[in-house]
């Protein structure tokens, strides 16, 4: 990627022809995944800390465990007063990945504080590649995490191993720094070729259920602005932001809703709920193909529909009409003020959502309207690992709304192919 | 037509010169400061706003932190006082063989005069002297210190000893209604100061606009054994419950709750699901015999799923819950488990209190229970989760119950990390009567 970034900024600058842009990261993804194996993918969905596989190594020193995230379902947690280096080692058959580069990845977060430790300012949670060549020297790469971010950061490295090395480690660990840190989606991967591995000495990917890397070039396809995690329909979802596409969504997002589904929703129904509405826009809101709208609640809409009124009616109402996904709209006018603990009730009518099997949706204020509301309703849809439409621009409010139905459809419920083609009707919003 | 007089003119003119020279508009200057909104002082008992503070030494141990140089006994040796506690003054001059106790009025909020008039403060208190003597008030200011005598002609019986704030005097040195007092000091001088002679001290009274607390004393009693039998410790009883309790509970419930009595009815979350249909036997068995009578318990439900449970789903179907069963009472139970959960798994706690608040119930929360055998890391964890909610629930007023006590009797109570069924009958019951003590505390207080 490295090498090709200015030939593709040169490109996009003289073509300048969106309709491209799909067949150039094609082009990239051939480039760059072509030849690359995913050795581990593990997203501890499975993981089981009392029996690791294993190649996988657990170091005392703190707490490792596996707990659920709201946004993330099952991650691996490490807590630790410090003074330790605790968390998982993966180790490498070297014989397959001599002479190879590896790329690893990993998602992580450390809500909390990280004691930083004066005359060690390296001591903190990390991605930690450890290599030892055959006069005993370590070699170390990776990336580490900083403290008080609840947002889930990525971490991305790369390493040549020589013909030299005699061993190599990937680890997920705290280093000696009292916190406690959180890890998801580990996949560590091997482009180009190494010597070959001798039979039966490969590490089968820590999780069975985890499918393979994309070994398919049309994993990347759409408007992808970055790389997927995984080749699963969630995976490739295309990552999209309020400044690029009118609405929060991506891959991530993508799996922690993934993990909300449940049997017993009405398929292809959605629900139109908020203070926000009436939205004129979304007065006829009819979507496409096999959605439907299930009629406006009138308990759960208007300007009496707060977070806080919608926590106290929303469960029964979902419980009654079980529909697939739950779209709020908040106020884009008027001059309610948020309470003190708004951002904790949007996110919770999102977890309502989605304990109760319904992907949540939240429409957000133009930025500088309702500037308070607004921020608190981010706070919220962060919190939840939500996506969110911007209400912006009105006119285009309920194709935005028909696209990331599709895009559910896609990447989340799988009732469409990944790569089937888009219907006219729903083109992303800036595409038009 | 008026005559100016020339110093008004001369002042006007200086002001004026003033002003200009400065640069200021005369008026901003002049403009008087705005008046300070001063909170109503804070009173021991509410029905009794004469008394600025009064200490019977009952169940406050052998020290007391606004108190110096004196030990609390906490068996009267000398009958026929009512009550048991009193306070034996401690040794200060070794020459004239004098006892005394030094009290800190501000650490117990009592403020005096600050703005009364001192004629109006009075000091009341009942002493037992082995010798008579003297007993000698001083009270101590910023400013300064005054002081006044008592002579005790009795002894070895208990005598009551007045003083008025504005007889206290040292030199030059008076009471004055701006003063601040800061420190008593109460010292007792034998007669024949040849030996130290014991003394004991009891209801310690400090009256505004009543000239002998004597005459108070009974009422303040009355109120005081009020307050007594309604304190609670999780040490003794499992759960804890105050004035303090009291007083937050009855604003928070008259800020946000409704203006008619709600359903009388419970509703419990457990830690697990399993747990809410065990808690609700539980307290449907223990309701009568507490005479919690014509309350109904439900647990907490996802509608259309089943029964809720653990932090997570108190904390987002708490006000679907409440909506359903308007609900007078929720009972929080928590677990070890919710202490790991990722974030400040405090804050849920604290959102579910907030949550019940606006709708006009009365939370209680049950503390995780003590699991042996954990890891150090694990127990600090736990711990930690259990002081931060300990503290968000004084705060706010909410009674905690320590399972660990609730627990105690109860056969097999645990099944591993959480309670048996054994183990949330213990704990329903307890709960129980927590219930039955706000309801009279707080809610039939309240009507």
């Amino acid at each position: 990627m490295v090498v090709t970034s200015s030939v593709d900024r040169r490109l996009l600058t003289r073509m300048s022809c969106r309709s491209l842009i799909p067949v150039f990261c094609i082009f990239l993804s051939c480039v760059t995944h072509a030849a690359s194996e995913v050795l581990y993918s593990e997203d501890f969905e499975k993981f089981d800390v009392s029996k690791p596989p294993k190649d996988v190594a657990i170091s005392g020193g703190g707490d490792v465990t596996v707990v659920d995230d709201p946004a993330r379902g099952k991650v691996l947690c490490i807590k630790t007063a410090g003074g330790a280096y605790p968390g998982l080692t993966f180790t490498l058959d070297i014989n397959k990945v001599r002479g190879g580069t590896l790329k690893f990845t990993v998602a992580g977060k450390c809500p909390g504080e990280v004691a930083i430790i004066a005359d060690k300012p390296w001591a903190k949670p990390k991605l930690v590649l450890v290599a030892k060549d055959k006069a005993g020297k370590d070699t170390y790469g990776g990336g580490h995490l900083e403290g008080n971010k609840p947002d889930w950061q990525d971490l991305t490295a790369t390493f040549k191993v020589g013909d030299d090395i005699e061993s190599v480690q990937i680890a997920l660990r705290a280093e000696l720094a009292a916190c406690e840190v959180f890890f998801d989606g580990l996949k560590i991967e091997l482009e180009g070729g190494g010597a070959p591995a001798a039979a039966g000495t490969t590490p089968p990917p820590a999780n069975p259920a985890t499918p393979a890397a994309a070994k398919d070039p049309k994993a990347v396809a759409g408007k992808t602005t970055t790389k997927p995690l995984d080749n699963t329909p969630a995976g490739r979802s295309p990552k999209k932001i309020f400044e690029d596409g009118g609405m929060i969504f991506g891959p991530e997002i993508a799996a922690a809703l993934k993990k909300a589904i449940k049997p017993g929703a009405t398929p292809n129904t959605i629900l139109v709920i908020g203070p926000g509405l009436p939205f004129k826009e979304m007065d006829n809101f009819k979507p496409i193909g096999k959605w439907q709208a299930l009629p406006l609640a009138k308990e759960l809409t208007g300007p009496t529909a707060t977070p806080a009124h919608l926590l106290a009616l929303l469960p029964s109402f979902l419980g009654k009409n079980k529909p697939e996904v739950v779209v709020f709209f908040a106020e884009t006018t008027g001059t309610r003020k948020p309470t003190n603990d708004e951002r904790f009730d949007w996110e919770d009518l999102a977890r309502i959502c989605k304990r109760m099997g319904a992907l949540p949706v939240f429409g957000v204020p133009a930025a500088g309207t309702q500037e308070e509301l607004r921020k608190d309703l981010l706070e919220g849809v962060n919190l939840a690992f939500a996506p969110a439409v911007d209400l912006k621009a009105p006119s285009t409010v309920p194709k935005r709304i028909a696209h990331l139905l599709d895009l559910f459809d896609r990447h989340i419920f799988e009732r469409t192919p990944v790569d089937a083609p888009v219907a006219g009707v729903i083109k992303a919003p800036d595409e038009e | 037509m008026r005559t100016i007089p020339a110093f008004t003119l001369l002042a006007f003119a200086c002001t004026l010169g003033t002003a200009v020279f400065s640069g200021e508009p005369a008026k901003e200057k002049d403009a008087p400061p705005p008046p300070e909104k001063k909170e109503p002082p804070k009173r021991p008992f509410p029905a009794l706003q004469q008394v600025i503070w009064y200490e019977d030494f009952e169940g406050v141990g052998e020290k007391m932190s606004y108190m110096e140089g004196a030990k609390v006994a906490a068996e009267n040796p000398f009958p026929p006082m009512k009550d048991n506690a009193c306070l034996e003054l401690g040794e200060q001059d070794k020459n004239n063989k004098t006892r005394w106790v030094v009290v800190k009025p501000l650490q117990v909020s009592a403020k005096f005069p600050d703005g009364t008039a001192p004629n109006q403060i009075g000091f009341y208190m009942n002493v037992w002297l082995e010798e008579s003597g003297t007993i000698k008030l001083k009270c101590a200011h910023k400013g300064g210190d005054y002081e006044d005598n008592f002579m005790v002609s009795k002894e070895k019986v208990w005598t009551p000893v007045f003083f008025k704030l504005a007889d206290l005097r040292n030199k030059a040195n008076r009471a004055d209604a701006a003063n601040l007092i800061e420190k008593m000091e109460i010292f007792y001088v034998p007669r024949e100061k040849k030996e130290f002679k014991k003394a004991y001290l009891d209801d310690l009274l400090i009256t505004t606009g009543v000239p002998k607390g004597d005459i108070l004393l009974p009422a303040v009693q009355k109120a005081r054994q009020q307050i007594t039998g309604m304190i609670k410790t999780t040490a003794k009883d499992g759960y804890n419950f105050s004035q303090t309790n009291q007083e937050t509970l009855k604003a928070a419930l008259k800020t946000t709750g409704p203006a008619k009595r709600r359903n009388k009815a419970v509703l419990a979350f457990g830690s697990r699901p399993e747990d809410a249909a065990e808690l609700v036997k539980g307290l449907t068995a223990a309701a009568p015999k507490l005479k919690l009578t014509g309350y109904t318990f439900s647990g907490g439900e996802v509608p259309e799923m089943g029964p809720a449970g653990g932090l997570d789903d108190t904390r987002v179907f708490l006000p679907a819950n409440l909506a359903r069963t308007d609900a007078e009472f929720v009972l929080i139970l928590l677990s070890a488990s919710d202490a790991k959960l990722p974030g400040r798994p405090a804050d849920s706690v604290r959102l579910a209190i907030d949550r019940s608040f606006e709708q006009g119930a009365i939370p209680i929360v049950a503390l995780p229970p003590v699991i042996p055998g954990l890891a150090d890391k694990e127990k600090k964890d736990l711990d930690g989760f259990v002081n931060a909610v300990s503290n968000l629930c004084g705060n706010k007023g909410v009674s905690v119950i320590d399972t660990a006590v609730a627990i105690k009797s109860a056969t097999n109570p645990m099944d591993g990390a959480e309670l048996s069924a054994a183990g949330l009958d213990a704990v329903a019951a307890l709960a129980a009567a927590a219930m039955k003590h706000i309801e009279t505390n707080v809610i039939l207080a309240k009507r």
